[in-house]
């Protein structure tokens, strides 16, 4: 895979369910890849603050978090140009269109309710790997990245 | 570039290609300065052909090139498209038609929101064969109705202002 291809995940959630899933998800993509965790949108923008963000950070968030972290963290996320270039990826456990439109109408990019068979959160992981090369590599603009996979 | 002795030309807008005689201190060099700014040398043969395909697909788009994209590819390149797939998918996980459909959905976004077309005005100017087609890939590309899309962008207007 191209060097242009690294990915660094950045998750948000307070489930170690998650935590385990996604970070095994992760490291069966064929890519180089790396993964930060946080469970409050306190220490994930601290986390920022303290790193050089580049166009390799992609930033998932638990969209089902019982106190709302995961739209906290976007709010806060959209709300520093800093972070404008930053993919941000939301997943929900069930779909609720509504939430849906807020998420994407308060700048998230990429909608996916979570897997439940490892295979599919497989493909949704290469799904995302082959989204980002795009965006990356093309200069296809954030801001009209609108995605529901 | 030219002040560390290397001279290069523009091939595209992402694109140069450096002097054959540089030295192996002076691309070290370059290499670590342009480190600095995310962007790295390509010596890569399967890279560059992926770069080419990228720029012909890009002008197929820009252009409204109403060609199917094999033989586009296999009009303008050395090599059969189905090696050109082949390396496509090796390097990027992805196939050219996707590729090719996901950039014309991203142009088609660009219009709805820079020039406010409506679905049939964008069919038209990108020479769809019918705005049902355009709808239905719209859908299967971004998982969202056209007009799913543009009531996300009509609300983050609404949230600037």
């Amino acid at each position: 895979m191209s060097g242009e291809n690294k990915l660094i995940f950045t998750l948000v959630s307070g489930d170690e369910n998650h935590k385990t899933e996604i970070t095994k998800g992760i490291t069966r993509i064929p890519i180089k890849t790396s993964i930060n965790h946080y469970d409050d949108c306190e220490s994930f923008t601290n986390f920022l603050e303290s790193i050089k963000v580049t166009s390799y950070h992609v930033v998932l968030l638990d969209m089902d978090d019982p106190e709302n972290v995961g739209m906290e963290c976007l709010k806060t996320l959209r709300g520093d140009i800093a972070y404008s270039d930053v993919v941000v990826i939301c997943y929900m456990r069930v779909e609720d269109k509504t939430t849906v439109e807020q998420i994407f109408v308060e700048g998230g990019n990429i909608v996916f309710i979570y897997p439940k068979t490892r295979e599919k959160f497989h493909e949704v992981l290469m799904e995302l790997v082959k989204i980002n090369w795009q965006i990356y590599t093309t200069g296809t603009s954030i801001r009209n990245l609108i995605l529901k996979l | 570039m030219r002040s560390m002795g290397v001279s290069y030309n523009k091939i595209s807008a992402f694109e140069i290609q450096m002097d054959s005689t540089a030295n192996l201190e002076q691309i070290k060099n370059i290499s670590k300065f342009l480190a600095n700014y995310n962007i790295e040398i390509n010596n890569d043969t399967k890279q560059q052909l992926v770069i080419q395909i990228k720029e012909h697909i890009a002008f197929m788009i820009n252009n409204n090139v109403n060609e199917k994209v094999s033989t586009f590819l296999n009009e303008k390149m050395d090599y059969s498209y189905r090696y050109l797939s082949t390396v496509f998918r090796e390097v990027t996980y992805s196939s050219i038609e996707n590729f090719y459909i996901f950039q014309k959905i991203e142009y088609v976004k660009q219009l709805a929101i820079s020039q406010n077309l409506t679905l049939t005005e964008i069919a038209y100017k990108m020479n769809y064969c019918s705005v049902a087609h355009l709808s239905r890939q719209f859908k299967k590309t971004t998982g969202l109705t056209f007009q799913e899309f543009q009531k996300i962008i009509s609300g983050r207007k609404q949230l600037k202002a």
